[in-house]
């Protein structure tokens, strides 16, 4: 089974969500995206001022609580429903857009730094600062985060040209275009005829103004992304800027099966082919491993590692012993894991190729597991504390005002029990574990026919494998962290 | 690349609801800076739970006592402990206080998730001052 060619069918005026009522009519509009980015920076701006000036107790800081519980989970839950919504409101690049109207950049990002290597090990940074510094119980630190990302994306963006921070650096949008590859709704063309004819290319150079044909007047995709040539959500925002561009009416945002363009071997705009791209691949097995470690450090046994650790090492340092688990967690175990399994499909299949370029084109098929556990860890914390922004907002209304002007924090508003949670993240984790399944198949029927069976078989064990660690995962006693090493 | 040129109107509208937000962000930011009310901050507290180390689900028992500046019991007040995790997105133990009578608080937990638990003791003294001090951690272990 293959990925539809984009725009080669027919997409039904109920199939285009563009043309759905008061949604479409929205997505349509020309400020939508402005709009999105609007309430995002608002909420970004009570991060960081409760997070500098509010409580330190990070439960009772909307900083802590709206970065942490709900920017996450709803994170995790758009993109599960839709898409790539939060890219497409990021507040970062609202900024940066007001900061280009007084300075223009005027570099175009070098060669050699392009690709997922730069913001690979950003996004290896972030989770290991995570663990290091608390920073979930850290309002203060969580708003200099969110900080960080506005300066950082102002940086970078008014040097260099088109999405620089978005395509290259962002650890966020790392994650989320890789988890937008499991998501239901895709950018594309509607008629490839229409696109064939097409002289302008609008998509993605722009739309300019007829009696000024220097002057853009609507920028197309800063990303990269031609659409008679986008395959699928990588490196999609979902800014809509090419719907708004293309002159034709052409593109539409339509359903699909999500996951699906994993096995996708077609070659992309602005990407390339999957195959191809060892930084993708990389990303993607990370994106599994680190949803697994993440999750790890949830749970009880996390701090009989650490001292067991500590104890071998001869050390008291977090970092050392924090290195140590993410050396074993994002290196050792994929490695050795993606490894065997490679150099086993390799043997069985007598597919061509060496190790490397096998595990690169299987890397893929983890996307789905690594989305059902993040899935799993960020809705377990959603569901369960989805109403404490309610007494935590009231809580700061008091501060702010010196009188309960929303009325007495209700504290005892939470969410959802934490066992009553359980069926759902195993839910997750079984239906990722599927979706892995299914994505290592498709791949070994697209690339040894003959033997799909055998060469699946090595990834249904690691699959296999990780599902089973994942579920101990879950099953073990939760543990809010902030014991301190060593506790 | 550069948009084109707007019109006049539109960019004195963008620039001054611009100027708006930027205004609403500094007086929300000044505004969360001043602290409201004369919290009892001379105050001393003593926590003592029991068993130390508590059980998810188990019960504990928090007894707690407020000194003066001088090392003397405060008279008795209408007082609440709030057991908050460190992570955020947890509800909070919140528990009213009883005293014994001299100046000493007992109540009741149980605790619903292992990890720490900052405890902090909040509500009205009995000269009517405000108090909302923490009282110390609390390790809670995984039940067995």
């Amino acid at each position: 089974m293959r990925a539809e060619p984009s725009g080669a069918s027919h997409i039904a005026a109920h199939g285009d969500v563009l043309r759905w009522p008061v949604v479409g009519s929205f997505l349509r509009w020309r400020h939508a995206r402005s709009s999105m980015q609007l309430v995002l920076l608002c909420i970004a701006g009570a991060v960081v001022v409760h997070g500098l000036a509010g409580p330190d107790l990070a439960p009772a800081n909307l900083s802590t609580v709206l970065t942490w519980v709900h920017y996450r989970g709803l994170l995790v839950v758009a993109l599960l429903a839709a898409g790539n919504l939060f890219c497409a409101g990021c507040p970062f690049v609202l900024v940066r857009d007001w900061g280009r109207r007084t300075h223009a950049p005027s570099r175009t990002w070098p060669s050699r730094l392009r690709g997922k290597w730069i913001a690979i090990v950003l996004f290896v940074a972030v989770l290991f600062a995570y663990e290091l510094f608390d920073l979930w119980a850290l309002p203060s630190a969580t708003a200099y985060l969110v900080l960080a990302y506005f300066v950082a994306a102002l940086a970078v963006d008014l040097v260099f040209k088109g999405a620089t921070f978005c395509k290259h650096i962002c650890p966020i949008g790392q994650f989320n275009f890789v988890a937008s590859t499991v998501s239901p709704l895709e950018l594309r063309i509607k008629e490839s005829t229409t696109c064939q004819t097409c002289r302008t290319e609008d998509c993605i150079a722009g739309r300019r103004a007829p009696e000024a044909p220097l002057v853009l007047v609507q920028r197309g995709c800063e990303l990269g992304l031609f659409l008679p040539a986008k395959v699928g959500n990588l490196d999609c925002t979902f800014c809509l800027d090419c719907v708004q561009a293309c002159p034709h009416d052409n593109i539409a945002l339509t359903g699909r099966t999500p996951g699906i363009e994993l096995a996708d071997e077609r070659r992309r705009s602005g990407i390339g082919r999957l195959a191809r791209r060892p930084d993708l691949a990389v990303l993607s097995v990370l994106f599994a491993f680190a949803a697994m470690l993440n999750a790890f450090a949830m749970v009880s046994p996390v701090h009989r590692v650490e001292q067991w650790l500590s104890a071998m090492l001869g050390t008291t340092s977090e970092f050392v012993v924090l290195s140590c688990m993410f050396a074993f967690g994002l290196g050792a175990a994929p490695v050795v894991l993606v490894g065997l399994a490679a150099g086993s499909t390799r043997a069985t299949s007598g597919g061509a190729g060496s190790l490397i370029d096998v595990a690169t084109r299987y890397a893929y098929a983890f996307v789905p597991f690594g989305f059902g556990m993040w899935l799993a860890h960020y809705s377990f914390h959603f569901l369960t504390g989805a109403l404490t922004v309610v007494p935590v907002t009231q809580n700061a209304t008091v501060d702010l005002l010196g009188w309960p002007a929303l009325g007495e924090p209700l504290w005892r508003w939470a969410g959802m029990r934490p066992g009553a949670v359980f069926p759902i993240q195993l839910g997750c984790i079984v239906l990722g574990t599927i979706g892995s399944l299914a994505i290592a198949h498709l791949i070994s029927q697209r690339d040894s026919p003959e033997r799909a069976v055998r060469a699946t078989a090595p990834w249904v064990v690691a699959f296999v494998l990780l599902a089973a660690v994942a579920i101990w995962v879950l099953f073990q006693p939760m543990e809010m962290r902030g014991l301190g090493f060593g506790a | 690349m550069e948009l084109g040129p707007r019109p006049d109107r539109t960019r004195t509208i963008r620039a001054r609801n611009r100027a708006l937000v930027l205004l609403l962000i500094g007086h929300v930011a000044s505004a969360a800076c001043a602290r409201h009310g004369a919290p009892a901050t001379e105050l001393v507290t003593r926590l003592n739970v029991v068993p130390s180390s508590p059980v998810v689900d188990g019960e504990a028992i928090a007894e707690f006592m407020i000194l003066d500046g001088a090392g003397k019991k405060v008279p008795p007040a209408s007082l609440r402990l709030e057991a908050h995790m460190t992570h955020p997105g947890m509800a909070p133990l919140v528990e009213p206080a009883s005293d014994d009578g001299q100046g000493s608080y007992r109540v009741r937990l149980r605790f619903t998730m292992a990890g720490a638990w900052v405890l902090y003791v909040k509500g009205t003294l009995a000269d009517r001052r405000a108090i909302d001090q923490r009282l110390g951690e609390v390790t809670v272990r995984p039940a067995s």
